[in-house]
């Protein structure tokens, strides 16, 4: 399909979806229940006004980046090693299975014990790094045995197969390991932040806003919040599209 | 004149004999055809004779302080990298940093030989199989190596390919003389570009027909005693 064509129906898609929010707040007629549209813009961009919102917002990516950082050095690192000895894999695979099935709100309930205040970046860090360490091990397994002999036959030198063979190898899984990490943790350090009531974060005031029945500004919140986590998802497409050749 | 030697050679893998008081004799400079049914134990001589597998027992001489080239039944190119920079990759240890201009030098001088200039930059995506199998060859012969081991190379490739690759191999080897050890199951192909050749029994491997400079001899019968014994 010609990309003009598809441009055209995801706007007539936002559009449909615009006319049906329209519609519900017309039906039931109660801007403290149901804000349309409209109302919800004008919240939207009166939030950017208000004086902590660069506070409330960089408040939550740090929180994003911090558990990030600890989801990918763990993961990788454990990874790897889960990846080249079989033995450590089965030992860490009850883990990341608990990890992985357990729900987000389980977690936040039993942090919020442990941890009050860094509720989110724990959930964050738990979240993320059963995905991350899954898809380095994936991508261990996935490097072709044939290469590594091939190099090996040749006395290729250790540095050089690391960074010609194993890293170009696991790159994709890496690449994608991230980017569904970064969609699941940010929505779920945002839920970390419901519940813990940081002074500054999107969960929390998104929670302030419910408790007060303010709808738009809840509405405002978790757009901004969805804003965000395109833009993040916008940004590791583009360094995918920079670090992984697609030749293959 | 100068030989590998395999001595009283003893290999096993979990009590599989494959090995077991095996000797023989390969004529550095020339080309020794291997044939042996399959599952004989040629990938493993091979693997031996290049340093990568250890005998359990007995010694192979001629091999200290030499470079191996391969050339595998697949290519084993890296996807990721083009023609120029798979030559690369295995060229890199023998040369300085700086000689960068040399390699190069050296990667289009043997992707000419097998009739891929021009191809340097493809990705291996890119390539036919006997393309790619060529590309192989040229890198083989770019490692400046004084033993080339070769694993049935040509099984996958189709028949007309199969003789054109054939005629580059022995092109080049012409200018290039170096000692190569080629294992395959085609008599035809082993008869066409050795020297030399061995038939190999099941293992425990044995030698049970051999003959030297081939090429003096009268190919209808030396192909029907290679029949025979295989
Ligand atoms: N790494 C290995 N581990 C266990 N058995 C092996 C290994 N390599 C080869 N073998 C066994 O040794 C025998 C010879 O194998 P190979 O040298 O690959 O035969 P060929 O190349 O002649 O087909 C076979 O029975 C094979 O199963
Ligand atoms: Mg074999």
């Amino acid at each position: 399909m010609r990309s003009s064509t598809k441009n055209i129906i995801v706007i007539a898609s936002v559009a449909v979806l615009l006319v049906l929010w329209e519609v519900a707040a017309l039906c039931i007629g109660s801007e403290n229940v149901m804000p349309g549209p409209w109302a919800t813009l004008v919240a939207t961009i009166k939030l950017f006004g208000q004086k902590d919102f660069v506070l409330v917002v960089f408040s939550t990516i740090l929180r994003g980046i911090v558990s990030f950082v600890i989801a990918v050095v763990l993961g990788v690192a454990l990874g790897i090693v889960a990846g080249l000895h079989e033995g450590f894999d089965a030992f860490m695979k009850p883990w990341v299975v608990v990890m992985r099935s357990t729900p987000v709100v389980a977690f936040v309930l039993l942090a919020l014990i442990w941890f009050s205040r860094s509720t989110a970046v724990f959930i964050g860090v738990l979240t993320m790094f059963p995905i991350i360490f899954t898809n380095i091990v994936a991508g261990i397994r996935n490097v072709d045995v044939k290469l590594i002999e091939m190099a090996r036959f040749y006395k290729v030198r250790r540095r050089s197969v690391i960074r010609n063979v194993y890293v170009p190898s696991i790159a994709p899984f890496m690449v994608s390991g991230i980017s569904s990490a970064v969609g699941i943790g940010w929505r779920a350090i945002i839920v970390g932040e419901v519940l813990s009531q940081p002074r500054y974060g999107i969960g929390g005031s998104l929670q302030l806003a419910q408790m007060q029945m303010n709808v738009e500004v809840l509405i405002a919140w978790t757009i901004i919040a969805v804003l965000l986590g395109a833009l993040f998802e916008k940004i590791i497409r583009l360094i995918e599209n920079v670090t992984v050749k697609r030749h293959i | 004149m100068k030989m590998l030697q395999l001595n009283d050679i003893y290999k096993n893998f979990d009590g599989n004999v494959v090995y077991s008081g095996f000797s023989l004799e390969i004529r550095e400079g020339v080309t020794t055809g291997i044939l042996g049914p399959s599952g004989c134990g040629k990938t493993t001589l091979l693997n031996m004779l290049g340093g990568v597998l250890k005998p359990d027992k007995g010694e192979i001489s001629g091999v200290d302080g030499k470079t191996f080239s391969y050339i595998f039944q697949e290519p084993r190119l890296l996807p990721w990298k083009t023609v120029r920079q798979n030559i690369e990759f295995v060229l890199e240890k023998y040369y300085a940093k700086d000689s960068r201009d040399r390699i190069a030098e050296i990667c289009d001088f043997y992707l000419q030989l097998v009739d891929l200039h021009g191809f340097a930059d493809y990705y291996p995506s890119q390539l036919s199989g006997g393309m790619s199998q060529r590309v192989s060859v040229a890198r083989a012969f770019a490692v400046p190596s004084d033993i080339i081991l070769m694993d049935e190379p040509f099984g996958g490739i189709d028949i007309n390919l199969k003789k054109n690759i054939i005629e580059k191999f022995l092109k080049i080897c012409e200018n290039d003389r170096r000692t190569v050890v080629h294992v395959t199951h085609d008599v035809d192909e082993a008869l066409a570009m050795s020297d030399d050749i061995f038939v190999l029994s099941k293992s425990p491997v044995k030698v049970v027909f051999e003959k030297k400079n081939i090429k003096k001899e009268n190919l209808t019968t030396l192909k029907d005693a290679v029949i025979g014994n295989l």
